[in-house]
């Protein structure tokens, strides 16, 4: 069997590990932020493209944003004539048209009264201007578009010189400056700019559109553009992405902008653009927006992307990668990354601290108080303050009666607020869970919903519960579409798949034997006949074959061979006749010599299965240890040899893992040292050497046990190197680089030490003297 | 007459005549090949931003103070689209309007590989004139403070084996209607290997020294530059059968791990890292305290790899190429890529040392 090339065995569920045609999938980093809260549910319209994110900001809902707002500047402007989805068929969905004297939409009715003919006149010639903004040709040849603008942009000019109805006197100059942008007509941008917009106290919607292309003739890096890219970021929601990415500018002292500033929004503007391109904490910027305006929509904004980060900093490695607090004999022997741990704890401090702020706010001076108390609900739970959280999350929903998908949200983060709060062991799952559960819409927040009910449920011990909850979070098998999560100790199958998407991957790496036992105990025994039970169970039964090869293989880690044995029993005989059995378990078990790893050999008479291997070891172990016996030496050696081979060195590792590749791994589980060090089967060749009174036999012992010890020594310099990259390894003292047993041998019988040391074909001769 | 002793014997006056011309001759012509050894360097710069419209104060300095002569500006990239076969992205912002210094700017055009795969031989006619047509726009919009037309055009194209041969058309077609000289970048891969990847109908080849290298395919090599992965790539070669220009790196950037993932690359403002981070290992280091660079937020516990060219390294790489290629006459050393953060990390006599060394 080679060992040269990387082969996942898909030795317990039937889910493929995800593979893209560049190589293997590796879920974004998006896929594990935890994130309980959708800010798109509590804020005003149009800032969705900038909620709190690991990806670049996006258009999002800023345009239909935008669209709304102009919808409700013409409704004014028509007197409330007509309403805003008949306005919204005329100017966006060209649904209707403008000319049609039949028509029963209101807006048209009212374009076409007699007295309105200059709004209809401004319109038709609107809708005529829509063909010459764009560049036409990307490779700006034959461009089309631009054919006649330039007269189009001096009659849009002299339309806004001539109109006496002010409104459409800076429509018409907006439209002059939107061409005149397509035709890169910096000078003239500003000087319309200057004469129709500029001294404006009131702005609105088409101002800071005006202003939008104003800003893009200044140099970037200056005061002047941020200060524009700011009002505009404030106030024009389609605009947010172009101002962010292509005029404001990081580098610009934020006080030199501030000083451009000549309101109290204004300065709040630009304090927003900063905090939205500050990826760190920014409970600062927070305060100067909050009491340069307390009830703007940027501050609810700004508020809740500071909680979406620290539901990233906090919950992210709290319930997907790191080591839980609740629990400590469960969770023994995982590495404790003090630096995350201290990351953590400086992480609540801040969330205590941006809690504290907002303390300081009384919530009756707020107009619209649902994000604010969102916020201190939230905030409490991230400060596992889980009954304060209780009570200020009942508040919040009581505020979002009008917002029907906020109020669920509070009510989930009230579900796992109050599961939080439960005692340790014996949680039972409220019926309000239950019905969660059982509804999730599988959206990206209610799927990390689930998880972070299952994990609570696994942090208070109730293992079984917590699996059956991870089972049903991802029923996709669209790699895309699964919910990926890592875990305390970064358990890994493989370097390119630390994380989990299968329940079964799951319990596999980081379920201990007993819950493993008491998992499949409550499928073997399930009854219940109500709808939650029947949801958790469904399809369970069918899993029972893999979890039970599963529980013997953690005996098997655990050297418990006779539980091994009874769980590898219950393992249906058609499973070890098939991939991956069939392959890894193809060579002798009981056969090695020096040299060979992995390799199959003429004494591969017979095929061993993990049952027969397990009872075959057991018998020999007895035979072994039974002192009447006087082949106790030969089984001592068989037993270290069937041992030797389950390490990542022989040719049955299948029996300590379902994944082994040529290059070494760390899989943080039990048997870690027992697979790279060979600890038993140095054991048991050094009993058989012990035992033994054929001199040549126990010189090949000895041998073997050097070999053992060899692959610890040598096992330590890997660890030491992976060290720097791997924190989970831990090195210990460092062995004697000499090995002692073949010291020994040297000393007792240097002919057999350079005999079986030197000669590759000496080995079996060793063996077969033990019995001449 | 007896000869005189020891030595060639010549004889009469005329052979010592004769002798002292041959000496004299001889040593003209290992003079003049000795001179021909040595190599006007051109200095040169790219420049690859496309978000930004001015050069800034340092940006403007260093090409004063190192005597630039050529400034390859990226004028835009040619991508796949499937409506119009090739669409220009990424077109440059950049307005130069006065330098303190005759410079040449150099139109460059980087086209992606997969354009070819997709587009017809017929097309290409086509899109030699767009892109022609593009780049002169560009050049008399942005830069005709400087020069009303470009001698030169570069185009910049990592081609494959299966796209050599519309990519050579194109280059062809280029050539013919621009009737400008035209270089091309070559990666040390097809230098390697002319007989599979072909040469392509350029006037001039710029030698691309960097990247040999997937940024993520070995985490102990610097793979911006590592001098065991170009050495093979230049050693025992036949010359390349078109002239040959050098660019080198003098960018570096932070490859950022989280949860010991792979999350982006940072290109930082200078490499003066010690209040943050922690070295652990060879090109490694650890964060140890939250920072904010750019736009991402480095946290403690999050790991980076910090690849930045050496002056030793490169240096060493200049030795290598001098050694191995056989560059001729006026040869252009571009340095990638002019950007105030790039600059930060060395000083102008550094900088120098690099164009200078060619010559010696």
């Amino acid at each position: 069997m080679r060992r040269c090339v990387i082969i996942i065995l898909l030795l317990l569920t039937s889910n493929i590990l995800p593979t893209q045609a560049c190589g293997p999938y590796y879920p974004e980093r998006e896929t594990f932020r935890m994130h309980l809260i959708n800010a798109s549910n509590f804020l005003a319209p149009g800032y969705a493209g900038f909620a709190y994110s690991s990806k670049s900001f996006r258009e999002g809902d800023g345009g239909i944003a935008a669209q709304n707002i102009n919808v409700k500047l013409w409704k004014a402007l028509c007197n409330n004539a007509a309403s805003e989805s008949e306005i919204y068929e005329v100017l966006y969905a060209q649904a209707e048209d403008i000319d049609n004297k039949n028509s029963s939409n209101k807006f048209v009715i009212f374009l076409q009264a007699k007295e309105n003919e200059a709004i209809l006149e401004y319109l038709r010639f609107a809708f005529d201007c829509n063909q010459y903004n764009g560049y036409g040709d990307p490779w700006e040849g034959t461009n089309s578009t631009g054919d006649g603008r330039v007269a189009q942009i001096e009659k849009a000019h002299k339309m806004a010189k001539a109109s006496t109805n002010a409104e459409l006197k800076r429509r018409y100059a907006f439209l002059a400056i939107r061409m005149a942008y397509y035709e890169s007509a910096s000078s003239q941008i500003q000087a319309l700019y200057k004469a129709f917009f500029a001294e404006r106290k009131e702005k609105n919607l088409i101002d800071y559109w005006a202003m939008s292309f104003m800003a893009s003739t200044l140099d970037s890096r200056t005061p002047e553009a941020n200060y524009y890219a700011a009002q505009v970021f404030a106030n024009a929601p389609d605009k947010r992405l172009n101002m962010y990415y292509n005029v404001y500018s990081r580098t610009v002292d934020v006080a030199q902008t501030l000083a451009l500033a000549s309101s109290a929004e204004e300065k709040s503007a630009i304090w927003a653009l900063e905090s939205v391109a500050n990826p760190a904490k920014g409970i600062e910027i927070l305060r100067q927006v909050h009491s340069l305006t307390p009830n703007s929509e940027i501050f609810d904004f700004l508020l809740l992307r500071e909680i979406n980060k620290l539901e990233d900093w906090i919950y992210t490695p709290y319930y997907t990668a790191f080591k839980p607090t609740v629990s400590e004999n469960y969770w023994n022997g995982i590495y404790e990354d003090i630096s995350i741990e201290k990351r953590l704890k400086s992480d609540r401090a801040y969330a205590q601290q941006l809690l504290d702020f907002l303390n300081t706010v009384s919530i009756k001076k707020i107009e619209n108080p649902l994000v604010f108390q969102t916020a201190k609900g939230s905030l409490l739970m991230i400060v596992q303050a889980y009954k304060a959280a209780s009570k200020e999350l009942k508040k919040a929903q009581k505020m979002a009666a009008k917002k029907p998908e906020a109020l669920m949200q509070l009510k989930e983060l009230m579900l796992l607020c109050q599961l939080s709060a439960a005692p340790i062991k014996g949680t039972k799952v409220a019926k309000s869970m239950q019905a969660f559960l059982m509804k999730a819409k599988k959206t990206e927040v209610e799927k990390r919903m689930m998880f972070a009910i299952g994990r609570t449920l696994e942090f208070q011990e109730n293992t079984t519960l917590a699996a059956l909850v991870y089972s049903r979070i991802n029923d996709t098998e669209e790699y895309d579409e699964q919910f990926y999560w890592r875990t305390a100790g970064h358990k890994s199958r493989t370097w390119a798949q630390d994380y989990y998407y299968s329940y079964l991957h799951y319990v596999e790496m980081e379920y201990s034997s007993n819950a493993l036992t008491d998992l499949i105990a409550a499928i073997e025994t399930n009854t219940k006949s109500d709808p939650f039970s029947q949801w958790l169970f469904e399809g369970k039964k069918a899993d029972k074959a893999q979890l039970y090869n599963l529980l013997g293989t953690r005996y098997i880690q655990e050297d418990k061979l006779e539980l091994a044995l009874n769980s590898f029993e219950k393992v249906p005989n058609s499973v070890w006749e098939t991939y991956p059995y069939n392959v890894y378990m193809a060579a002798n078990p009981f056969y090695t010599n020096l040299y060979l790893e992995h390799e199959q050999t003429d004494a591969d008479t017979v095929l061993y299965t993990k049952v027969t291997l397990t009872r075959t070891l057991i018998d020999y172990l007895k035979k072994a240890e039974d002192e009447t016996n006087p082949d106790r030496d030969y089984y001592y050696y068989l037993v270290g040899t069937a041992y030797f081979n389950m390490t990542y060195y022989g040719n049955t590792w299948i029996m300590r893992r379902s994944y082994c590749s040529s290059s070494k791994m760390v899989y943080g589980l039990e048997d870690e040292e027992e697979f790279y060090k060979c600890v038993l089967a140095k054991k048991y060749f050094e009993k058989a050497a012990a035992s033994t009174k054929v001199d040549k036999f126990k010189s090949m012992c000895l041998a073997m046990a050097g070999r053992c010890e060899q692959y610890a020594i040598d096992h330590y310099d890997w660890m030491k190197r992976m060290a720097k990259w791997d924190n989970r390894i831990v090195l210990g003292d460092a062995p004697n680089p000499e090995n002692s047993y073949f010291k020994k041998l040297k000393v007792s019988n240097p002919d057999d030490y350079e005999e079986l040391r030197g000669n590759c074909y000496s080995f079996d001769s060793y063996v077969e003297a033990r019995f001449k | 007459m007896k000869p005189p002793s020891g030595g060639l014997f010549f004889g009469t006056k005329k052979c010592i005549m004769f002798y002292r011309v041959f000496v004299i001759i001889l040593g003209m012509i290992l003079l003049v090949s000795c001179t021909e050894q040595k190599i006007e360097v051109v200095p040169a710069f790219y420049y690859w931003k496309n978000n930004t419209s001015t050069l800034s104060p340092t940006e403007q300095a260093a090409l004063s103070e190192l005597g630039t002569k050529k400034l390859y500006v990226k004028f835009f990239e040619v991508e796949p689209d499937a409506e119009i076969k090739a669409i220009p992205t990424a077109k440059t912002s950049l307005k130069i309007g006065k330098v303190d210094q005759e410079i040449e700017i150099i139109p460059s055009v980087f086209i992606r590989n997969e354009v070819f795969k997709n587009i017809a031989t017929s097309y290409l006619d086509t899109l030699a004139d767009k892109l022609l047509f593009l780049v002169d726009k560009y050049q008399k919009e942005k830069f005709s403070n400087l020069s009303s037309d470009y001698q030169e055009l570069q185009i910049d194209c990592d081609w494959t084996g299966s796209t050599k041969e519309k990519y050579f058309y194109l280059l062809k077609k280029i050539k013919e209607k621009s009737k400008k000289k035209l270089s091309c970048t070559l990666r040390l891969y097809p230098y390697k290997y002319p007989d599979k990847m072909g040469v392509p109908p350029v006037d001039r080849a710029m030698l691309m020294c960097y990247n040999l290298i997937g940024p993520l395919e070995n985490e102990h090599k610097n793979s911006i530059l590592d001098l065991k992965e170009l050495k093979p790539y230049l050693v025992g070669n036949k010359p390349y059968k078109i002239p040959l220009d050098i660019a080198l790196p003098i960018f570096s950037w932070l490859q950022l791990y989280q949860y010991n993932r792979f999350v982006g690359l940072i290109r930082p403002k200078n490499n003066n890292f010690d209040d943050f981070l922690e070295p652990v290992d060879a090109l490694w280091y650890l964060v140890k305290k939250d920072t904010v660079l750019g736009n991402t937020y480095l946290r403690i516990g999050d790991k980076i790899k910090y690849e930045a060219v050496d002056s030793t390294v490169l240096n060493e790489a200049i030795g290598i190429l001098k050694k191995s290629l056989k560059l001729k006459g006026a040869t252009t050393i571009a340095l990638f890529h002019l950007d105030e953060n790039n600059l930060n990390n060395y000083s102008y006599e550094t900088l120098r040392h690099y164009y200078t060394t060619f010559a010696d």
